[in-house]
């Protein structure tokens, strides 16, 4: 029964960790606004928080530059299990106008497997409401897989 | 036999580790569903905080390369268990379950072990954010403990005028003189005092204008920094109870004695207090206020605060 | 004042949440003149690759597939995933085949959510009557009784001149 229990409360409680991967800001600042009043994301129980060890869904922004690839793999190794990755916007899944830059190594895929991907440049923020909901359906399906 | 029993009792159930627990998470999700209503949100459900430990037990728990492990994980469990026996010495209205001459004193350190166990714990971590967070926290301590320490001398002095000392450091006296001489609130010399508590009990907890340890955006939470799963959970546990130990604090100093005999009403009684001071001290900052710096909480609390509790201390000194 | 949200804040407390119930019901309508998913009509596409030049993050890919009578199957797909939703390709599309909706929520797991696609099937134009062999021994036959006309003509004071040229157009026809 506590088991179930924290199934159920896995996708009552998703905290967010957000990644810049050399985003414009576009993205980012849509996706502090999901936090605002107007969109209130906290009635779901969304949280940012600061630190990848407390993430539970990880928010990838911008098509991985060279400078934020080492990063990017570090932090997404940090996240203790089981998380979802989430991509905001074109950039990750495919460089964007950006694609074909020598300053890009992208896709995002390249590096960790995409749960959901929330497309748009820039995505609204019901759009991405509408993403991170998706995603706290997935991890409470994780972690009942994980269990078995 | 029934000596152990009762202590049994104390321990786990009423005063002790499911009373708190439950008030703490309550209060916890009280007061974050009223920070979103003052912000114009609907806000997260009232049982947010349990789904929060819950799904932290659920997690994966990494314990980092550089990390002292027996420190990392017996912090959060030390914590837990610092503020549960700091909760036995606080009375709920109608009587303390464990009291003895001197037992303010002892609540002191134990609030003061309770901090200590997080500081461990976050330098045991070996993360350089939570060394900034821990250096954080222990001024964020040096600042609360002083006005602190001066509202509980001040409650002192008020209760203690007939004992031989002059002053008592005993809640259960706190208490008896408070049902005898109406609550600590009504005289008008503990007023500056209840005002500076009030000040304390945000900081003592680590709530969002006062939060300078754990601040998320800047240290990337700071002391938690390199917490995950289980342990986690338990230090969010212990920021929850905090909330109920510092609030049953307060109605203890300054609203002793309001007891009407009857238990199950004084229960729901000091459950309503608890939610207007925890409304009063920790929602209206947290909505209305941004964090402060470092060295504002420092000069806010050893100035203000402090002037405030020494102004009790000295009325109630010179005019008993 | 040193705390000038004090008093909206108490006010918050007893109004109504301004928050939107999204997840909940039906999503609100984009703003006019948005710019959501990209919406292609291959029945008014006359591909002619515009789009593919515009487009600034090569989100456009075309498939031509040549069919056995000569006719070609021609397959736009435009990644929604790749997309800056700038509208160059609908501006610069001539026969009006792409337009760009309202609709924001563009939101899946796999790839195949992201894609928008259209197939039209673009037939051969039609076969002209001669082969180039036959007209080639049309032009010659044409040429040839030119020749024998101006020979009788330079007896005859070329009589004959123009209804032979006519004649030479008409085989080229």
């Amino acid at each position: 029964m506590l088991q179930n229990m924290i199934d159920n409360s896995m996708k009552k409680s998703p905290w967010i960790f957000h990644i810049n991967a050399g985003s414009c800001n576009g993205c980012d600042i849509e996706l502090v606004s999901v936090l605002t009043p107007r969109y209130d994301a906290e009635r779901y129980g969304f949280k940012l928080c600061g630190s990848p060890r407390q993430a539970d869904i990880v928010v990838v922004s911008g098509p991985i530059t060279m400078q934020s690839r080492e990063r990017l793999r570090r932090t997404l190794a940090q996240v203790p299990e089981p998380f979802c990755v989430v991509s905001l916007g074109s950039c990750p899944r495919s460089g964007n106008v950006f694609k074909g830059s020598y300053a890009i190594d992208g896709p995002l895929e390249k590096y960790v497997h995409v749960d959901v991907s929330v497309a748009g440049c820039t995505p609204k923020p019901e759009a991405i409401i509408a993403g991170l909901a998706q995603a706290a359906e997935l991890l409470e399906k994780k972690r009942k897989e994980a269990r078995k | 036999m029934t000596n152990v029993l009762l202590y049994a009792v104390h321990l786990f159930l009423f005063p002790g580790l499911l009373f708190i627990v439950v008030m703490g998470l309550l209060l916890s999700g009280i007061d974050r569903k009223l920070v979103a209503r003052m912000q114009n949100r609907v806000g997260a459900s009232i049982l947010q905080p349990w789904y929060d430990f819950l799904k932290c037990c659920g997690k994966e728990t990494i314990i980092p390369r550089h990390a002292k492990k027996g420190l990392f994980l017996g912090a959060p469990v030390a914590c837990f268990v610092i503020l549960i026996t700091a909760a036995l010495f606080i009375p709920v209205f109608g009587g303390v379950s464990m009291s003895f001459e001197g037992d303010v004193v002892v609540i002191l350190y134990l609030l003061t072990a309770a901090g200590v166990a997080i500081i461990v714990g976050s330098a045991a971590s070996g993360s350089p954010f939570a060394g900034v967070g821990l250096s954080r926290e222990m001024v964020a301590m040096i600042s609360y403990e002083l006005p602190f320490v001066l509202v509980l001398l001040a409650v002192g002095v008020l209760c203690g005028k007939d004992t031989a000392y002059g002053v008592t450091f005993s809640m259960d006296e706190i208490v008896r003189w408070q049902t005898a001489n109406g609550s600590a609130l009504l005289h008008p010399a503990m007023i500056p005092a209840a005002i500076a508590m009030l000040f304390v009990i945000p900081c003592e907890i680590g709530m969002h204008p006062f939060d300078i340890a754990e601040a998320e955006t800047e240290i990337c939470e700071g002391t938690l920094t390199e917490y995950s799963g289980a342990p986690l959970g338990m230090f969010k546990l212990c920021h929850c109870v905090k909330m109920y130990i510092m609030t049953a604090l307060f109605c203890a100093l300054f609203l002793g004695g309001l007891s009407t005999g009857i238990v199950i009403v004084d229960a729901l009684l000091q459950v309503l207090i608890c939610i207007v001071v925890t409304f009063l001290c920790m929602t209206v900052p947290h909505a209305v206020c941004a964090r402060f710096k470092v060295e504002q909480v420092f000069k806010f609390y050893w100035t203000f605060v402090s002037a405030l509790a020494l102004i009790s201390l000295l009325l109630v000194w010179f005019l008993r | 004042m040193i705390l000038p949200y004090l008093g909206q804040s108490f006010k918050n407390l007893f109004s109504k949440p301004v928050t939107e119930a999204f997840p909940v019901g039906d999503a609100p309508k984009a703003a006019e003149g948005y710019r959501g998913r990209l919406h292609y009509d291959p029945e008014l596409c006359i591909n002619c690759g515009m789009c593919m030049r515009v487009c600034a993050p090569q989100a456009i890919t075309r498939e031509i597939v040549p069919l056995e009578n000569g006719d070609q199957k021609i397959t736009f797909t435009y990644d929604m995933t790749s997309c800056t939703f700038c509208r160059m390709c609908s501006d610069f599309c001539a026969k009006k085949a792409i337009t760009l909706t309202d609709d924001y929520l563009i939101v899946g797991s796999a790839h195949e959510d992201f894609l928008v696609t259209g197939t039209f099937i673009k037939t051969a134009p039609p076969k002209p009557k001669f082969t180039p062999e036959q007209l080639e021994a049309m032009k010659k036959a044409a040429a040839a009784k030119k020749a024998a006309a101006a020979a009788a003509a330079g007896e005859a004071e070329k009589p004959e001149e123009k209804p032979a040229a006519e004649a030479a157009a008409k085989g080229e026809e």
